[in-house]
């Protein structure tokens, strides 16, 4: 390997050589290799748990790998200290975006680096400087005083990366860096990739898009299990063998079918008021088997709808229908024992317990009927849970495991197995399939798809279009709180869907 | 518009002015309200309980900053204040000794509350309760009652005053500027709210988080120390007994001056605010002349009322 670079005359920016790491007895990567060169970007996919992150922390030097080696421009790079790959040229933007919102903007610039002068820190210089650099790659409205707080995702996320480039970064690594923005913001983050490619960075690209990968990057590796499945050149890509290297096998990307919808009316919610004005309130009628998808822009009210139909408050007028009992709309909040679940959207913040094992996440909703004159029947308990555990495909070593330690598809495979626990009548979920790769996301469509046929309804809040398409009979698309328009299958596809809400 | 008012509200905690306007609602209530408030010898009183107070909140101020709590500032308290007084038994010369005995005490305890927090990641919380026990031990075995006296020379000092302003109060200031510049104007300061805002993001920052919550726990212990010189040269000789509670008023200060216990926020500025609030509450109350028990029950209706009034709860991001 090394001898045919040396042969061609390069040596790479960044090169990893045989990179193994074990956690106790799972292991996370096995002899990988990997290597990126000046200006190009390197683009990295698999699936949750195929040891991304991990790759990504060893080069990052947050993981102490058991074995192997990073270069940096041939020079190698001490394993396990952040400082020491910073220095290298080497830094991270991680999907939570890290930058303190308290801290001015140009205060999180030169965080760990900043300009002192008698003893002081030098701001004027420091805002000058960080106004100079945010101009040269592209301005973006960021004003450098302001708090980080006042900043939107995508100028956080702007502000991230330009702090990199302030710190002479050779190698960029962006983990999941679209996931918190629009298709607008994404082809702004392209361009400033692009810019800095001409600057000489080179950027390893992490995401579970396989659409993005494959437009942004010149080279493109495929992890699976902690192996490298497959490595492609631009020239190359082939859309069916990169994901089927990512699946393993191509089956479990099948198209579901399409279940059967009885004619009885399960659910229906008439004329459901979410704000106090003039429009008319919400109505829609589903019937058992059905599944909704709820769109619009953001603020639009897709998630306080829900939020409203859980009970959680917020519902002004109307009333709802369950399998022919009407329960009053602003009752909704005091009433108990509906059979109706609800699954919020940001599954680490207000959903999972991350410091408690996958099963007591997975029965505590339930626990009153799962116990005994008070005390938890445990052989009821694990019966259910093991249950979910194999239905829903949960990849982990076990019930015991936190589900901290779990990847993030199937955090979400825990979190949809709570809500189903008690076979609910209505499924409420908010962004089910946000943050979760291909593979995890097919094992929940179905998971949402079977549960539905058993009689059972689902509104479902995406700003994934596609998803919605694949998981949806009917799409409300909502505006200020209020329906803006009802769309319906067969004459359902993305584009006139995606028109639908732009329109909105 | 109640989100308006909202904002409105939280945009003056921001910058402590809310706590300050209370306070000086409540001084013009004690003027009409009561003769003795206005007069000059009230006010330097007043000065004079407030200094100690207001600098052990401005020291815990860095410590929360930083995301941790030093519940052990009272024990220091009584230690400092034991030791002053039996070290200088009323001596000028031995008084230095003294000051230079407990200032290497202040740094040591400062150092060893992060130094065990920091190696065996245990929660500040605990460390700095067990560290309350410990020197709360060691005083008492020192002395039960108190032993020896503060100089006259220099309790005459403390008392000293140019107009109704003490001169402890004065170089009381001159230590909260200083904390001030060094919290938004340096390196060290910058870095603490880093690492109380997101350590782990700190870290990967390249900042050396075990010595900046080494610093900021030392600033404390090092306020805590000069309040406790302060207070015990006030009552000429040091019992065990010196300080206690003071933790939880500089606690509730600074909650009150809308730092948030899980760092990364507070000003100087606005938490001495608090401080002064709670002095200012305890002196209207004695000079009201209800029960002594009465006025601890009020005082508590009223810090859990302020608490919930001026904390980040209601603010909402």
């Amino acid at each position: 390997m090394t001898n045919r670079l040396e042969g061609r005359g390069i040596i790479p920016l960044l090169q990893v050589e045989s990179v193994s790491k074990k956690y106790g007895e799972n292991v996370v990567l096995a002899n990988i290799d990997f290597s990126l060169q000046a200006g190009t970007v390197h683009g990295v996919i698999g699936q949750n748990g195929a040891g991304k992150s991990t790759l990504v922390g060893i080069i990052s030097g947050i993981v102490v790998p058991d074995s192997g080696d990073v270069r940096v421009s041939d020079n190698p790079i001490e394993h396990g200290s952040p400082r020491a790959a910073l220095s290298a040229g080497i830094a991270t933007v991680y999907q939570e975006l890290s930058l303190l919102p308290e801290l001015a903007v140009y205060e999180n610039m030169f965080l760990g680096d900043e300009i002192v002068k008698n003893r002081r820190l030098d701001s004027s210089e420091m805002i000058e400087q960080t106004r100079a650099l945010l101009s040269e790659l592209g301005g973006y409205g960021i004003d450098a005083a302001s708090r980080t707080w006042r900043l939107s995702l995508a100028q956080r996320q702007i502000v991230e990366i330009a702090r990199c480039v302030r710190r002479n970064v050779k190698v960029l690594i962006l983990d999941e860096p679209s996931a918190v923005l629009g298709s607008n913001e994404i082809s702004t983050l392209f361009e400033l990739i692009k810019r800095l490619n001409a600057r000489g960075t080179g950027v390893i690209y992490i995401s579970h898009r396989l659409a993005e990968v494959e437009q942004i990057s010149d080279q493109i590796t495929v992890l699976r299990d902690g192996c490298t499945a497959l490595l492609q050149s631009r020239e190359n890509f082939d859309r069916p063998k990169l994901i089927r290297a990512m699946i393993g096998n191509e089956s479990s990307f099948r198209e579901t079918a399409h279940t059967k919808i009885s004619v009885t009316n399960a659910f229906s919610v008439d004329g459901l008021k979410l704000h106090n004005n003039d429009e008319v309130g919400i109505s829609f009628t589903l019937l058992r088997g059905e599944i909704l998808g709820v769109a619009g822009h953001t603020g639009s009210g897709r998630s306080r709808l829900l939020k409203g139909l859980a009970g959680l408050g917020g519902v002004i007028g109307g009333s709802i229908e369950i399998e022919g009992v009407k329960y009053e709309g602003k009752d909704l909040k005091k009433l108990k024992g509906l059979s109706v679940r609800y699954l919020p959207e940001d599954r680490k913040k207000l959903g999972l317990f991350l410091d408690r094992s996958i099963r007591d996440n997975i029965v505590v909703s339930d626990v009153s009927t799962l116990s005994k004159f008070g005390f938890l029947n445990f052989k009821k308990i694990m019966l259910i849970s093991q249950e979910f555990f194999i239905k829903l495909r949960i990849r982990a070593q076990g019930l015991d495991q936190l589900v901290a330690r779990l990847s993030g598809g199937n955090q979400q495979k825990v979190l949809l197995a709570r809500t189903m626990l008690s076979a609910p009548q209505v499924l409420l979920l908010d962004e089910p399939l946000r943050g979760v790769d291909v593979g995890a996301k097919t094992e929940i469509i179905d998971a949402i798809k079977s549960h539905v046929a058993l009689g059972n309804v689902a509104l479902v809040v995406s700003s994934e279009l596609a998803d919605i398409i694949a998981l949806t009979n009917k799409v409300l698309i909502l505006r200020n709180g209020a329906t803006h328009s009802l769309m319906s299958k067969p004459n359902l596809d993305e584009n006139e869907l995606a028109l639908a809400v732009e329109n909105s | 518009m109640s989100m308006n008012l909202e904002t409105r509200i939280g945009k003056l905690k921001d910058d402590g002015q809310a706590i300050w306007l209370t306070v000086i609602l409540l001084i013009v209530i004690a003027i009409l309200k009561t003769d003795s408030f206005a007069t000059s010898r009230n006010l330097t009183n007043v000065l004079g309980q407030y200094t100690s107070l207001m600098l052990v909140t401005a020291g815990m101020l860095a410590v929360v900053v930083t995301g941790h709590i030093d519940l052990s500032v009272a024990s220091q308290v009584r230690l400092v204040a034991v030791l002053m007084s039996g070290v200088a038994d009323g001596n000028n010369i031995k008084f230095i000794f003294a000051l230079v005995l407990v200032t290497v005490i202040a740094c040591f305890v400062g150092f060893m509350n992060s130094l065990i927090i920091n190696t065996f990641n245990i929660d500040a919380f605990i460390v700095t309760l067990g560290m309350s026990i410990i020197l709360e031990g060691a005083a008492y075995a020192y002395t039960e009652k108190g032993e020896g006296s503060i100089p006259m020379s220099v309790s005459d000092f403390v008392y000293g005053s140019v107009g109704p302003l003490p001169y402890v109060f004065m170089i009381g200031i001159g230590m909260l500027v200083f904390l001030s510049q060094l919290l938004s104007h340096s390196r060290t300061g910058l870095w603490m709210y880093a690492v109380g805002g997101d350590s782990a993001m700190a870290r990967r920052s390249g900042i050396d988080i075990y010595r900046t919550v080494t610093k900021s726990f030392i600033v404390c212990s090092l306020f805590t120390m000069i309040a406790a010189v302060v207070q015990v040269s006030r009552q000429g000789i040091g019992a065990p007994s010196t300080g206690s509670g003071v933790e939880l008023l500089a606690i509730t200060a600074v909650v009150m001056g809308g730092a948030t216990l899980g760092g990364g926020k507070g000003k100087v500025s606005a938490v001495v605010g608090g401080a002064m609030l709670l002095t200012l509450i305890n002196n209207v109350l004695n000079l009201t002349g209800i029960s002594q028990y009465w006025q601890t029950f009020v005082r508590g209706l009223i810090v859990v009322a302020g608490v919930g009034l001026f904390s980040r709860r209601l603010l909402k991001r």
